[in-house]
């Protein structure tokens, strides 16, 4: 569905993307990860031709970003706002004709969303008197208002309360499960994780990390180890852990690579009463944090 | 595109034509130009009372001859004399101030008028008031000297028809022959007075509405919704539909004005005047020179205001660009005398004069059609392509949230721009 090769973008001498591939593939939804200063913006912008790329091609379905019918591609930027006067069934249906639908077409996806969001009744109020959490969902509707085919959704649960972030987790799932494609860039793992099928890491313009999110955690686990000791131990040897950090009777450590963890278990056991032995399943920011700080 | 650009349009137009804002731009001028003239009209209207003059003057035939004068020019709407005199002799000079003083002070008149024959047989006059407005004393100054006149020829021995004969002014009738056909008389002042009306309206709907368009382009940029409507449009789309919005909103403001300013004036104007205004045979030149002048200025503003990000720095600049549109009144004048010259044929290519100076010219000098046409295609493409460099601003916008851009920026901006 949507396929970056070798994009790159500068501004005067600052490197704001570099050499960026990846792949989201139709009926996913991918997490677009990294600090702030990554890229990631950027990059969403050259995907949705606000900005081009100096180098590099982006593919959206059959055509390249810019030739794709604005109709099939749906945006939240970072950057929130609406029209602050006008009503919020005015500004749903200008942003759904400017989406290439219909007046009638853009009156009723208005209606349905509303619906779905339970605005109905509040439809003729203007932007202004909203919330911040119902203007955030306003702003939802206007991305997803023509139902795209490709929905990016930068940082979406800002300003929505547990009972909404809930209700748009739902929504994200009911287009991945319609076959739609979601780019979700976001600072919040715990919603990556819950979402997320595929994920970008990015740092300083470049992919750091990229792929299968299971995978992604399986492989960032393996050399991580959790020993819990019966009695603690008084000293432990060096060359058992490439680092380790001990709390209490629990041992949280790398295990050398060359290391492999059935055999590290046979060692440990061999000299110490240990209670048991698990290899530690790092969390999305465990590997976030460590490959930024890398 | 086209859909594109109708969408923005509309948004634009429908929701600000239906404000309250837009209602009150047009009553607020007409109210303000009421409460202008409105009271001196209603003086002029409700002025019947004459003004009490005390006249002292030792010639009773200069006395005579004054009182006659001012009787005759000076009459009110219900044909009472404006001026009414009550004379007053006196011996000596100190006599004649403390009259005066006292006349003055207990209000027994509005003003005490003395004229006599100096020593040198010229005629002194002095007038003393404690309340008198100007256009009484212009009056009085006239009717004086009249008297004067009348005076001296009678002491003379002149004939007085024979004077007003030598005087009777001679008629210059003048005719305009031009390609449409001879114009004479009144036709002539409509030619001249016609362009003027569209120049004079263009200019002021610039100025009252050049705040509107800023804060619209702005707009995007303060509620930081350029992001989503550069995800859905190209930025040219949304500066083409926020220009004919906008453009179109200015002209239905102005056309109302033209309108009412029309009905006033076949009210108040001869009739003539007022249809031969909206008959002349340029008429449509002068409409489309309005309406591309019009989008020329607008285009100027959304290319400036693009610039900035917030209503503050927005009102300032509003107030500076308000200026420009006033830039071509330096010109007019010298366009007057020399319709044809190589500097109004310069001149006229400065794209923001163009289209007052084309307007003045047509109705000056009628230039060919081949060359009002050139000039009025050189204005589109004047106006695309601030459409284009507004729309290349808008969209670099989108990086500078929040930042007012530097000269550097701009200068930056621009070498990418034409790379």
């Amino acid at each position: 569905m949507l396929k970056l090769e070798n994009v790159t973008k500068h501004f005067e001498k600052v490197h704001a993307v570099q050499d960026v591939s990846f792949q989201v593939s139709r009926g996913s939804v991918y997490g677009l990860l990294g600090p702030n200063g990554a890229g990631k913006t950027t990059t969403i912008r050259m995907i949705m031709n606000i900005i081009q790329p100096d180098s590099g091609t982006i593919r959206i379905g059959k055509g390249t970003s810019g030739t794709v019918d604005s109709r099939k591609l749906g945006y939240l930027p970072e950057e929130r706002g609406l029209y602050q006067k006008r009503k919020i069934r005015e500004v749903i249906r200008f942003f759904g004709q400017l989406k290439g639908l219909s007046l009638k077409e853009a009156a009723d996806h208005c209606e349905i969303w509303l619906d779905r969001f339970g605005m109905s009744n509040q439809a003729n109020r203007r932007i202004s008197e909203l919330s911040k959490g119902n203007q955030q969902k306003i702003q939802f509707i206007v991305a997803s208002v023509s139902f795209p085919d490709l929905l990016i959704l930068d940082e979406p649960f800002t300003g929505l309360d547990p009972v909404n972030q809930m209700l748009l987790k739902d929504i994200i799932r009911e287009f991945r499960d319609k076959g739609k494609t979601i780019v979700l860039s976001t600072h919040q793992m715990d919603q990556v994780e819950q979402l997320c099928d595929h994920i970008c890491l990015m740092n300083k313009g470049q992919v750091v990390l990229e792929g299968d999110l299971a995978s992604i955690k399986e492989e960032h686990g393996d050399q991580q180890i959790e020993v819990r000791f019966r009695t603690r131990p008084d000293k432990i040897p060096s060359e058992l852990f490439k680092s380790y950090h001990i709390q209490g009777h629990i041992l949280r450590g790398y295990l050398p690579d060359n290391l492999p963890f059935k055999e590290a278990v046979r060692r440990l056991t061999d000299v110490w009463d240990i209670d048991g032995i698990a290899r530690y399943t790092p969390s999305l920011e465990d590997i976030f944090i460590k490959r930024v700080e890398a | 595109m086209w859909q594109n650009i109708r969408t923005i349009l509309r948004w634009e137009y429908v929701h600000r034509v239906r404000s309250k804002a837009f209602i009150l731009s047009i009553i607020l001028p007409f109210i303000i130009l009421i409460l202008a003239i409105g009271p001196q009209m209603l003086a002029m209207k409700s002025d019947p009372e004459p003004e009490y003059l005390i006249l002292m003057c030792p010639d009773t035939t200069l006395a005579d001859t004054l009182e006659k004068t001012f009787n005759r020019k000076y009459r009110l709407e219900n044909n009472m004399p404006r001026y009414l005199f009550t004379r007053q002799s006196f011996r000596t000079e100190t006599e004649k101030d403390t009259l005066i003083h006292r006349l003055i002070g207990q209000n027994m008149a509005d003003a005490v008028l003395t004229i006599y024959l100096s020593e040198s047989d010229t005629l002194v006059s002095e007038i003393y008031y404690e309340n008198m407005g100007p256009e009484h004393i212009s009056r009085i100054q006239s009717g004086i000297q009249d008297a004067a006149e009348s005076y001296r020829m009678d002491q003379a021995g002149l004939n007085r028809d024979v004077l007003a004969f030598i005087r009777s002014p001679v008629k210059l009738k003048e005719y305009q022959l031009t390609d449409q056909g001879v114009f004479s008389g009144q036709n002539i002042l409509i030619r001249y007075m016609t362009p003027f009306v569209f120049m004079f309206v263009l200019i002021m709907g610039i100025i009252t509405t050049s705040q509107s368009i800023i804060s619209s382009i702005i707009e995007e940029r303060t509620h930081k919704i350029v992001e989503l409507l550069l995800s859905s449009v190209k930025p040219s789309e949304i500066m083409a539909g926020k220009i004919l919005g906008m453009g179109l909103l200015g002209l239905t403001q102005i056309f109302i004005y033209m309108i009412i300013l029309y009905q006033a004036g076949s009210h108040f104007l001869p009739d003539q005047l007022t249809s031969g205004l909206m008959n002349t045979s340029h008429l449509i030149w002068y409409l489309i020179f309005f309406i591309l002048g019009y989008l020329m200025f607008s285009t100027i503003y959304v290319a400036l205001g693009s610039l900035f990000d917030n209503e503050r720095d927005a009102q300032q600049l509003g107030g500076i660009l308000s200026l420009i549109a006033l830039l071509p009144i330096y010109f007019i004048s010298f366009m007057l005398e020399h319709p044809e010259s190589s500097l109004s044929t310069i001149l006229s290519y400065i794209p923001l004069i163009t289209p007052l100076l084309m307007i003045a010219r047509i109705g000056i000098s009628t230039p060919s059609f081949w060359s009002i046409l050139g000039m009025a295609l050189y204005l589109v493409v004047w106006i695309i392509f601030l459409i284009w460099l507004s729309s290349r601003i808008f969209r670099l916008a989108v990086l500078m949230y929040g930042k007012r851009p530097t000269f550097q920026e701009i200068l930056r901006w621009n070498r990418s721009l034409f790379r």
